[in-house]
């Protein structure tokens, strides 16, 4: 696995569609109300189309979406 | 030149839609629903997979086929949009998260016709809040029981399988999606025939006494029901909707538009009146942004754009708002004639259309999603220059 960090871009695609500067790597962007509950398929897609995998059921536990800090270790730990 | 997409030409389905006329369209609303021969005959063109890859039966075309077929089936019936609707809704759940053998199982036979699906998720007591469904499902020995009920379902009457959410109750909150075929022992199907429109929808309630639900139709994990499967599959619906609110705007445009040409008050048409050419511009102006909305929609889907929900759902809103306001208008350019059962589609174009704003998320959900989720980009576009004009100014 390589240690690089997604975070800049899974902010700058979250920034798409949040309007608030005011989020922190680890807050829970849906317990926050920032964004509703059609981001839980949009980051699906995100992830999807950056790591060029497809995702199956097992892995869309929304515990793995719910900030940037999450998304980033699941990607890590999907990346080819 | 055609106000139609370029693609229409590949459906090839004038030939089924030719076959009915408005009479006909009337007598499936006094029956409650359509005739399984004309959802036969609709099968027949392929027009029920159209989206479904080949190597499930289905034609394997992009959105904006499928939206199209929308917009056309809606200028014949918005009940027969309806069943189309629901039962692309049940292919796109299974498409995106069925397993390989519920693919093989059911894409086929829902591709062919030769099953019908439909949509289960409103109840009685939550429709737009679909986190609180009460129906539940419970693990038993071999597989699982579903108990509750639904309500408002399109197609109900005659679908072959639902797609049902439910709760599970071993997991607190973790919502669930299943097949279930509607020979299921237990299932209660009662019809409902008392809808202002979409009367040919065969609506009615379904009422699970303990239905033994197998494991193996059970669609994802727990968990993943309305944040995932539910969403997706609402996006579908909303996606159809949209497309058939434009195609119904195209017959309200006709239908009206040839009206007014040819009736004629203080020695010309009424089409040359300024008050009615002020609604004729509206409904006009209206249909060919809606037409512009669904395209961009469809063009991100293919792409599997992320964005592609959200402008789902302005296009959406934006259609079905308008599409309401293009059947009062164009009554109201009918007059009399318009306000009658049997003189042509407003009338019934007038009462279907007002479930648009209500289903597949009614449009005040859809408004706090476009306003939680659509202002980012500008916020951002305006905080950008007013930074560059500072850092000029400095």
């Amino acid at each position: 696995m390589s240690d690089r960090d997604y975070k800049t871009e899974i902010r700058a695609f979250l920034e798409g569609f949040v309007a608030s500067d005011d989020f922190e790597d680890a807050d829970d962007i849906f317990a926050l109300g920032l964004v509703s509950s059609l981001m839980a398929m949009q980051l699906v897609l995100f992830v999807e189309q950056r790591l060029g995998i497809r995702l199956e059921s097992e892995d869309l536990d929304l515990n793995n979406f719910r900030s940037i800090d999450l998304v980033n270790s699941f990607m890590l730990a999907r990346q080819i | 030149m055609s106000l139609k997409p370029p693609c229409i030409n590949e459906l090839g389905f004038d030939e089924f839609l030719n076959q009915f006329d408005q009479a006909q369209v009337n007598a499936w609303e006094r029956a409650g629903t359509i005739p399984r021969a004309v959802i036969e005959a609709l099968a027949s063109t392929a027009m029920l997979g159209l989206t479904v890859p080949h190597d499930f039966g289905g034609r394997g075309l992009n959105a904006a086929h499928y939206g199209v077929l929308c917009a056309e089936v809606a200028q014949l019936s918005m009940s027969l949009l309806s069943i189309l609707t629901v039962h692309t809704m049940a292919i796109e759940g299974l498409q995106l998260w069925g397993s390989a053998s519920q693919k093989a199982e059911w894409l086929p036979k829902l591709a062919s016709g030769d099953a019908m699906g439909a949509f289960a998720l409103t109840e009685s007591a939550y429709g737009s809040e679909a986190t609180g469904v009460e129906t539940t499902l419970t693990a038993v020995d071999n597989g699982f029981v579903l108990s509750g009920e639904k309500n408002w379902i399109s197609y109900a009457q005659c679908a072959d399988v639902f797609l049902v959410f439910a709760q599970t109750t071993e997991q607190a909150g973790a919502s669930v999606a299943c097949l279930l075929p509607a020979s299921t022992p237990g299932l209660v199907i009662e019809p409902i025939d008392d809808m202002m429109g979409f009367a040919a929808s065969g609506m009615g309630r379904l009422i699970f006494n303990d239905c033994p639900v197998p494991s193996e139709h059970i669609l994802g994990r727990p968990g993943m029901g309305i944040p995932y499967v539910a969403s997706s599959v609402l996006d579908l619906g909303r996606f159809s909707i949209a497309w058939g609110c434009v195609g119904a705007m195209e017959a309200l445009i006709a239908d009206a538009g040839t009206y007014a040409l040819s009736r004629r008050q203080y020695g010309q048409p009424i089409a040359k009146h300024q008050l009615i050419q002020r609604l004729l511009t509206n409904v006009i102006v209206d249909h060919k942004s809606g037409l512009q909305l669904c395209l961009h929609a469809a063009s991100l889907r293919d792409q599997k754009d992320p964005a592609a929900a959200m402008e789902t759902t302005v296009a959406k809103y934006f259609a079905s708002r308008h599409a309401v306001a293009a059947a009062g208008d164009a009554l109201q350019i009918q007059g009399a004639r318009g306000f009658s059962k049997n003189f042509g589609r407003i009338e019934r174009l007038y009462r279907d259309l007002k479930v648009t704003e209500i289903i597949e998320g009614s449009n005040e959900m859809q408004q706090m999603m476009i306003a939680d989720n659509g202002l980012a980009p500008y916020v951002r576009d305006h905080k950008r220059r007013l930074k560059m004009y500072k850092s000029d100014a400095e």
